[in-house]
C-alpha cells in the first residue's frame, strides 16, 4: 500500500493530543447531494429532517434510532421531535441513503455492519423499520457499510473495512431494492490504489463513478487517543480517489489525494461535469474534472482554514447551482462557505462557529435553510461540556447564518446526532 | 401562438423520434461515455407478467423466454418522461431490426394508466413512435391486473397534479433466461448503451 503524507498526519495528530482535542472523518447529506437517479427532490419547503442517531448507553433506550424532526416553520410542532424508530441495538449508526424511488431509507452501522431499511413512503412523518439486511460481511468479507447510493432499482454500498484484518482495504456491495445481494466490487490495490473506501458519487452523463478513502474498523472504532499514539495506525488512512467506469464498474484511474479524502460532490448544475472533495487530515479542497484533452485530473485547489490549527473538515454541501460550498470543520466547530464560481479557485467568503463540535451539514434545495449535527464517531467525539449533541437549523440569506431552532439530543434522550436526510409529506407513496 | 403541453410534447416527439442515422452505435473511444463491456449482474428474477396487447391478445413474459426483453412503463397522457423514453425506444427498435429474427429482442411498453389509456389510445401512441407491433408491443389490461403487475415490478404509481401520474419510469433489461440484468433510469437512458448491453447479452452462451 502506498502512503502519502504519513509523517505529516502524525504531526497533525501529535498536535491534536497536545491540545487535548479529538476528531476526524465525516458524513454526507443533503437535498443537493442526493444520487442523480433520485428524481423526487424536495424543491420547496421540506417538512422533516430525519436524523440517524447513535445510541448512547444510559441515554433513552441506548439504541441507534432514526429521529424525525418537524422543520416546517408553518407547523405547530416546528423544531420539535415528532418521533423516533429504534433499531433495538447499538452498532455505530452512521450514514443513510434513499432508494431511487425515495420510498425507503437505508441506514447502516459501522460496527455491526447491519443495514436497516426504513419505509418513509407510507407515512413520511412516521418512518417504520421494515427490513434488516445482515448478510453484508458473509457475502463480501467487507464490514462498515458507509455510503448508500441509489442506482435504478439498486443500492450501491461503499464500505470502510474488511472482516479479515479490520484494516482499510475494502470494496463496494451492490444490492437490489428488495435487499438481496447482487455483487461485490473490491477497491483497487494495484496501479497506485490503496484499496481504501469512504464515499462514492456518480456522474451518469460521463459514465463515471468517483470513490474516496478513509480508514478501517481498527482505526474508526478505536479511541482516537490510542490511534494517534500508534504510529502504525496513523499510516492506515486513505490517500486516494478512484475514477471508475460506471457501466463496467471497473477502475479507470487512481488519483493520489493525500490525507483522507471524504465526501464527494458532483456539481448539480446541468452541464457541469466536475466534482469536489475535502481531505480531513490535510484540510484541502480537491477538484476532479477533465482537462482539455478529456483526461480526468484531480487537483488541490484550496485550503480550508489554517491547517496548522487543525480545522478538520468533515462534511461538505454543494449548492444546487454549483457555485457555493459549505464546509464543516469539526475541531473548531466552524461552518465555512466557499465561493465556487471558479471551481479551480474556491474562495472562503464566510465563517461562523456553529457549535463546540460540528459534523454534518445539509441544505435545502434553494439553499435558504441549513441543518447541522454534532457527532463524528462515538469514540471520537469530544468529551465533557464540549460533547454537545444536537440538530441545529439555520436560515441563510446569503450573508449570515441565523440559528432558528435546536434539538438537544442529550436532553431529549436520543443519543448522538449524525447523518441527516430531508423528508416531505408530499412524497407519500400511496 | 400558445401551445398546450400535449401539442408541445407532440412536437418534441416528432423531433426525437427521427430515424437514427445508423443502426450501429459508434464504437466507444477514449472519451466516449459508452461501455462496450458493461457489468450486467443478475439483479433479480423478472416477475412474470401477462397482459393484453392493443389487439386484445395475451402477452406473457414467460412466453418470451429465450429472447431478450426490454420492459418499460408509460402512459399516453404523459407529457414529459414517456415521450422521451418512447423516442429512444424507437431508435433502439431500428437497431434491433438489423438483427436476425431469432435473436431479435422484444420491447414491451406497459400502460400504467389503464383507466384512461384505451386500446385505441395505445394503438395511436404506438403508431406515433413507429412501433412495429411485433418487436415492440404496447400492453394494457384491466386495472386490477395492471396494479398487480406494477406491484410485482416495484413500479409504484400515484396521481400527480395536472392529471399526470408519478411513476419511477424505469426500463428493465431481461435476459433470455428471464433475469433482470440492467435497470435504466429514464433520465439517463441512452439507446446507444442499451444496444451495447443487448449485444453483450447476445454474446453470452
Amino acid at each position: 500500500m502506498r502512503i502519502h503524507g504519513g509523517a505529516r498526519i502524525g504531526v497533525l495528530f501529535a498536535w491534536l493530543i497536545a491540545f487535548g482535542l479529538t476528531g476526524v472523518t465525516a458524513a454526507w447529506a443533503d437535498e443537493t447531494c442526493n444520487s442523480p437517479y433520485i428524481a423526487k427532490l424536495i424543491k420547496g419547503q421540506e417538512d422533516y429532517v430525519y436524523v440517524w442517531a447513535l445510541g448512547v448507553d444510559g441515554v433513552g433506550d441506548g439504541s441507534d434510532k432514526l429521529v424525525t424532526v418537524d422543520v416546517n416553520p408553518k407547523s405547530k410542532t416546528y423544531g420539535k421531535v415528532l418521533g423516533s424508530a429504534s433499531v433495538g441495538g447499538r452498532g455505530e449508526a452512521h450514514h443513510m441513503g434513499f432508494t431511487d424511488d425515495r420510498r425507503f431509507l437505508w441506514a447502516g452501522g459501522l460496527s455491526d455492519s447491519k443495514i436497516y431499511v426504513f419505509d418513509i413512503g407510507t407515512d413520511p412523518g412516521k418512518p417504520k423499520l421494515v427490513q434488516t439486511i445482515v448478510d453484508l460481511t458473509e457475502r463480501t468479507g467487507y464490514v462498515g457499510p458507509h455510503t448508500y447510493y441509489a442506482l435504478p432499482g439498486r443500492m450501491l454500498v461503499q464500505t470502510l473495512s474488511n472482516a479479515k484484518d479490520k484494516g482499510g482495504v475494502t470494496g463496494m456491495a451492490l444490492y437490489n431494492n428488495k435487499g438481496e445481494f447482487i455483487a461485490a466490487y473490491p477497491m483497487p490495490t494495484d496501479g497506485g490504489g490503496d484499496g481504501y473506501g469512504y464515499d462514492l458519487a456518480v456522474n451518469p452523463k460521463k459514465n463515471v463513478l468517483l470513490t474516496s478513502s478513509f480508514a478501517g474498523y481498527a482505526n474508526y472504532m478505536r479511541p482516537l487517543g490510542e490511534v494517534v499514539n500508534d504510529p502504525e495506525a496513523m499510516k492506515r488512512f486513505g490517500n486516494t480517489m478512484v475514477l471508475w467506469d460506471l457501466k463496467a464498474l471497473k477502475p479507470k484511474k487512481i488519483f493520489a489525494v493525500p490525507g483522507a479524502p471524504l465526501e464527494i460532490r458532483w456539481s448539480p448544475k446541468a452541464g457541469d461535469n466536475w466534482a469536489v472533495a475535502a481531505t480531513a487530515l490535510t484540510s484541502k479542497i480537491w477538484l476532479v474534472k477533465q482537462d482539455g484533452s478529456g483526461e480526468w485530473q484531480a487537483k488541490d485547489v484550496a485550503t480550508i482554514g489554517d491547517p496548522a490549527k487543525i480545522p478538520l473538515p468533515v462534511d461538505i454541501s454543494i449548492t444546487r447551482d454549483g457555485k457555493g460550498l459549505w464546509v464543516n470543520t469539526f475541531m473548531d466547530g466552524t461552518t465555512r462557505y466557499f465561493d465556487l464560481s471558479t471551481p479551480a479557485a474556491p474562495k472562503q467568503t464566510y465563517a461562523k462557529v456553529t457549535g463546540k463540535q460540528v459534523n454534518m451539514i445539509s441544505q435545502s434545495w434553494d439553499g435558504k435553510r441549513v441543518y447541522i449535527t454534532s457527532s463524528l464517531l462515538a469514540n471520537w467525539d469530544k468529551g465533557g461540556a464540549d460533547n454537545e449533541q444536537f440538530l441545529r437549523g439555520f436560515a441563510w440569506d446569503g450573508r449570515e447564518l441565523k440559528q432558528v431552532f435546536e434539538v438537544d439530543f442529550t436532553k431529549e434522550q436520543l443519543g448522538r446526532a449524525h447523518h441527516m436526510k430531508l423528508g416531505s409529506r408530499a412524497l407519500r407513496s400511496s | 401562438m400558445r401551445r398546450g403541453p400535449r401539442a408541445l410534447a407532440a412536437i418534441l416527439v416528432t423531433v426525437l423520434a427521427a430515424p437514427a442515422a445508423a443502426h450501429e452505435a459508434p464504437p466507444p473511444g477514449p472519451a466516449s461515455p459508452l461501455t462496450a463491456r458493461p457489468s450486467l449482474s443478475a439483479i433479480r428474477a423478472a416477475p412474470d407478467l401477462v397482459l393484453r396487447d392493443v389487439g386484445g391478445r395475451r402477452v406473457g413474459l414467460a412466453d418470451l423466454r429465450g429472447r431478450i426483453v426490454l420492459v418499460s412503463f408509460v402512459y399516453t397522457r404523459c407529457t414529459a418522461a414517456c415521450p422521451l423514453l418512447a423516442a429512444r425506444l424507437a431508435r433502439l427498435q431500428q437497431r434491433i431490426a438489423s438483427l436476425p429474427s431469432p435473436s431479435r429482442p422484444a420491447l414491451l411498453s406497459i400502460s400504467v394508466d389503464p383507466e384512461r389509456d384505451s386500446a385505441a389510445d395505445l394503438r395511436r401512441y404506438a403508431a406515433r413512435f413507429g412501433a412495429d407491433g411485433s418487436t415492440w408491443r404496447f400492453l394494457r389490461d384491466d386495472p386490477a391486473r395492471v396494479r398487480a403487475t406494477l406491484l410485482a415490478w416495484d413500479e409504484g404509481t400515484r396521481p400527480a397534479p395536472g392529471g399526470e401520474l408519478d411513476h419511477p419510469a424505469r426500463v428493465y433489461l431481461v435476459d433470455r433466461a428471464g433475469t433482470i440484468r440492467e435497470i435504466y433510469a429514464l433520465a439517463f437512458f441512452d439507446d446507444r448503451q442499451a444496444w451495447l448491453d443487448i449485444q453483450a447479452l447476445l454474446r453470452e452462451p
